[in-house]
This record gives C-alpha cells, sequence and structure tokens, in this order.
C-alpha cells in the first residue's frame, strides 16, 4: 500500500495536468467528481483480459490459469470471456503464460471491449473496422463471428499493420481481410468504384487520449487544446465517408478513448444533422453516464444523450466514449 | 501482397503435402501469397469478390497463415509444414506423426530452443521431416526431426517465444 501510494506522489509530481485540461474536467462532471478523476489517474487500472472464444471456452481457461495460482473474476454474467486478474502478477508475467503465446487469451483493457460488445457482429455479416491496428477489436469481433462472414480491417500505418497481421495471427482469425489505405480514402473507393456496404462498421478513431491517463500520464504533459480541435475536424471526416458505405439498416460505433466533447458529442452531432442516422440507447453491463447535450456555446441534437461516457472513476477502468448509430436511410 | 487462390488440384497437393499428420480435409479457401506461403480464408467473399477487391485496394493480410510449401535440403523431397495456428484449427484431425514434450521439454521448446529427445519418444514416428508436438493438451508448434530422430528442431516464431 506504501509503495502505491509513493508510486501515486511521484507520478502526480512528474505530470501535471494543466489548468486549462482540470477546468475543462470541471466544468464537465463537477468540482467533486473532477477531484475523484484526477486521484484515480495516477493509479493502474486492473488487469484485464478477454479469452479468445475462438481456440477455448472461457471455462477452461479459468480452469487453466486458476491451476497456476491466477484469481480470476468474471465480471460480466453474459460476457464470460471477459476476466478481471484479482492477485499481483510479476512483471510480465502477464505475457508470458503458455496461454498467452498460444493465443488463448487477449490482454485488453474493459472499455477497450464495449464497442464490440456494443455493437454485436455476428456470424454472416460483412463488418469494417476502420482504424484496426492494434486488432484488439478487430480479434473481438472475429471471436464473436465464430470466423464467419468478413472482416474488412482497415490501418493507415504500415507499421501498425505488422502488430495487427500478429495479433490476428496469434487469435487465429480467419475470416479477415488487411487493408492498409487512409480510413477515408478507403470509404471513398468502396463508394465510388464497388457495390460493398457493411452490415456493421466500427469507426475506434485516433483521439486525444484523454481516458488513457491511466496507462499513459504522459498524455498530462502533451495534451493541447488545439490538438483536440484538428482532431474533431479528422473525426468527422473520418465517420462522414463511413456513413456512406453502411448499409441502410446498418449499425455503426463510433468511439474514443478520450473525454473532451468536440472529439466526442460533437463528431455524432454533425452525423445526426447530415446524415440519415439515428443515435440508439446502448445497454452496457457496466456505470454509463449520458452524453453531454451542451458544450461551450454549442448545443447538440437531443438523441445525443443516448451516447455513452464511461469515467474512470465510476468503474475503475480507463475513460472512454461510444455511440451506436443506425442509417436509416440514403 | 501477391495472392492467388488455390484451385481444387493445387488445394490437393496441399492437403496431401500435410497428410503426414493425418489432415485429409480443409473446408476453408487456400491462398498462396509468395514465398510459398498457403494463408486459409474462412470469410464469406466469393472468389472473384476476393480477386476483385485486391485488384482495387492494398491487401497486406488475409485470412490466416496456414503454413509453407518447402523442400528438404536433406532428401530434395517437397513438403509442406504447417503453422501454429494452423495445428490449432485442425487439432480434431491430427492423428499422426505426434511428439509429445514432457514439461521441462515444454518450456525449452517456448524458449526457442531444440530439443533433445528421449529414446522413446520418436519411435512412433513413422515417417516424414516435420512433426507436430504436443505438451499435455495443446499442440504447441511444429517442428522437424533429426535423421536420427534425437534431436527436435524448433519452428516457433521468435514472437510466440518467452523473452528473458
Amino acid at each position: 500500500m506504501a509503495e502505491e501510494s509513493e508510486e501515486k506522489n511521484n507520478l502526480k509530481a512528474k505530470y501535471k495536468p494543466k489548468p486549462e485540461f482540470v477546468e475543462r474536467i470541471k466544468k464537465l462532471i463537477g468540482e467533486e467528481d473532477a477531484e475523484k478523476f484526477f486521484s484515480i489517474a495516477y493509479t493502474k487500472t486492473p488487469i484485464s483480459i478477454r479469452c479468445n472464444t475462438l481456440k477455448i471456452s472461457p471455462d477452461e481457461l479459468k480452469r487453466r490459469l486458476e491451476k497456476i495460482g491466477w484469481k480470476i473474476h468474471q465480471p460480466f454474467k453474459d460476457f464470460p470471456e471477459v476476466m478481471i486478474i484479482k492477485n499481483k502478477l510479476n512483471p510480465g508475467e502477464l505475457g508470458k503464460t503458455k496461454e498467452h503465446l498460444l493465443g488463448y487469451y487477449y490482454i485488453q483493457e474493459i472499455t477497450s471491449m464495449l464497442p464490440i460488445i456494443a455493437l454485436k457482429p455476428k456470424a454472416g455479416e460483412i463488418f469494417l473496422d476502420l482504424c484496426a491496428s492494434p486488432g484488439s477489436k478487430t480479434t473481438q469481433a472475429a471471436a464473436m463471428m465464430k470466423n464467419k462472414g468478413t472482416i474488412i480491417a482497415n490501418e493507415i500505418s504500415l507499421e501498425r499493420i505488422k502488430i495487427l497481421n500478429s495479433n490476428l495471427e496469434k487469435c487465429g482469425v480467419m475470416n479477415t481481410i488487411v487493408v492498409h489505405k487512409d480510413g477515408g480514402q478507403f470509404c471513398k473507393s468502396v463508394l465510388k468504384k464497388t457495390n460493398l456496404r457493411f452490415d456493421k462498421i466500427l469507426v475506434d478513431a485516433p483521439c486525444s487520449g484523454e481516458g488513457t491517463l491511466r496507462k499513459s500520464p504522459k498524455t498530462f504533459l502533451t495534451w493541447n487544446e488545439k490538438f483536440i480541435k484538428i482532431l474533431s475536424g479528422k473525426q468527422k471526416r473520418l465517420v462522414g465517408w463511413a456513413v456512406r458505405i453502411l448499409k441502410c439498416g446498418g449499425e455503426m460505433v463510433y468511439s474514443t478513448c478520450t473525454l473532451s466533447p468536440e472529439e466526442n458529442e460533437e463528431v455524432v452531432d454533425y452525423l445526426v444533422k447530415n446524415f440519415k442516422v439515428k443515435v440508439e440507447k446502448i445497454d452496457l453491463p457496466l456505470k454509463i453516464r449520458c452524453g453531454v447535450t451542451e458544450w461551450e456555446g454549442k448545443i447538440y441534437d437531443e438523441q445525443i444523450k443516448n451516447c455513452v461516457r464511461i469515467y474512470p472513476q465510476d468503474n475503475n477502468t480507463d475513460g472512454f466514449f461510444l455511440a451506436k448509430l443506425k442509417k436509416v436511410g440514403e | 501482397m501477391k495472392i492467388q487462390i488455390l484451385d481444387k488440384t493445387k488445394k490437393r497437393k496441399f492437403i496431401e503435402e500435410i497428410s503426414y499428420l493425418g489432415i485429409k480435409k480443409i473446408p476453408q479457401l487456400l491462398i498462396k501469397t509468395g514465398k510459398g506461403k498457403i494463408r486459409a480464408f474462412s470469410g464469406s467473399f466469393s472468389n472473384n469478390e476476393i480477386i476483385n477487391f485486391w485488384k482495387l485496394f492494398p491487401i497486406e493480410g488475409i485470412g490466416l497463415y496456414f503454413g509453407r510449401q518447402v523442400v528438404d535440403k536433406r532428401t530434395g523431397k517437397k513438403s509442406s509444414r504447417l503453422s501454429l495456428d494452423a495445428l490449432h484449427v485442425l487439432k480434431g484431425q491430427i492423428k499422426k506423426n505426434i511428439i509429445e514434450l514432457d514439461n521441462k521439454q515444454a518450456n525449452r521448446w517456448f524458449r526457442g530452443e531444440d530439443i533433445e529427445l528421449g529414446e522413446e519418444q520418436a519411435k512412433k514416428i513413422s515417417g516424414g521431416e516435420f512433426v507436430a508436438v504436443k505438451s499435455n493438451e495443446d499442440f504447441i508448434g511444429i517442428g522437424r526431426l533429426s535423421l536420427d530422430k534425437k534431436i527436435l528442431n524448433n519452428f516457433l516464431p521468435k514472437e510466440r517465444r518467452i523473452k528473458n
């Protein structure tokens, strides 16, 4: 305990949040909650893994990991593949087990599993993961689809494609085609040159990462309001193209690991105001908060309330945002 | 990435080349992607859809790396070596040429080391240079037996080994 507290103090001293960032968080959730937010930001998230059901059942994996002394907690009854390791592990132990090397589990933070839980891809569907690397969500989707149907996993960075491919191999994913292209350009080409339209699309967009402070406290130092505005523009462009190649009646999840409304609700509001989409309610097995409908003088559509915000202090996770949209017309 | 979808004859030939493990069928589409690498695709795209998609987009991966066609330098014989993940997909069919390692040997295997085999271990191996390597209930890779059947050469990819 004393060791943890010392580590927390060291991190606090090294990575101080910028005053503008503190103000924005206070404005979003109030002073008292902001205090909790900044307190938990200097602690680690619990270790979580996802059982790769393409290779092993959750029961069998749990049995094996308990045999090596791990204490496994499955927090969500309907999703037994989600597991939290309750005991302390030695450095590197998580990645050194035979079960990990064989691809029986994937190390993944709980919030990162939520977009696919919300989107529920099914066997036989045509699914697009527009910003796919490192493959956490692609491999999760393939498992839910039982390696049937087709996944297109697009990634702009060739370097990150190597990581994506390596994770796809390890998890035994067989129904995926990996494409190296800018996300917007990919959608544009699909729209103009093919008749291909997707049942489901995930846009897990590059973002400012305000939700990942617990694993990457450096974000405190690199945080920049200007950058948020630039990212917001890029995200709107990306989702705007993505929604065009979604089938009518198809569903899309837009998610980020940040909390700034410019990168979240404002992007969804742009979709609602420019395309025939509805923001759907999302049922998730943890404490969630509604999307904000007003920010910095901008009023967003009422449906934006159906967006989901996850704050680290609510569930002892990272921070996250997601919205589920249904296309209701061309 | 260049791709070539294997027709029935080429697919049958590949299956023959891995029949030393007892494998008789592969339901997935097989695709050759250069340097003799074979990948298995279980997606719903038809052959034409795959080819048309490939003509339009820079594909960097398709399906699962299943194995590669190789020539044994010692004997000049053509064969195919399955990947670790292909073993997991086809495990229900693998009945022959299996080497079972004890826990100590398996730990060394995961460190990428070649394994010295006990006299009994390779006794059941009927032929073929490659063998499926098993530890308890898991297939943990493909190895190559030395001609005297005393050494098991390790083909576990670097990224799947325990790093110190």
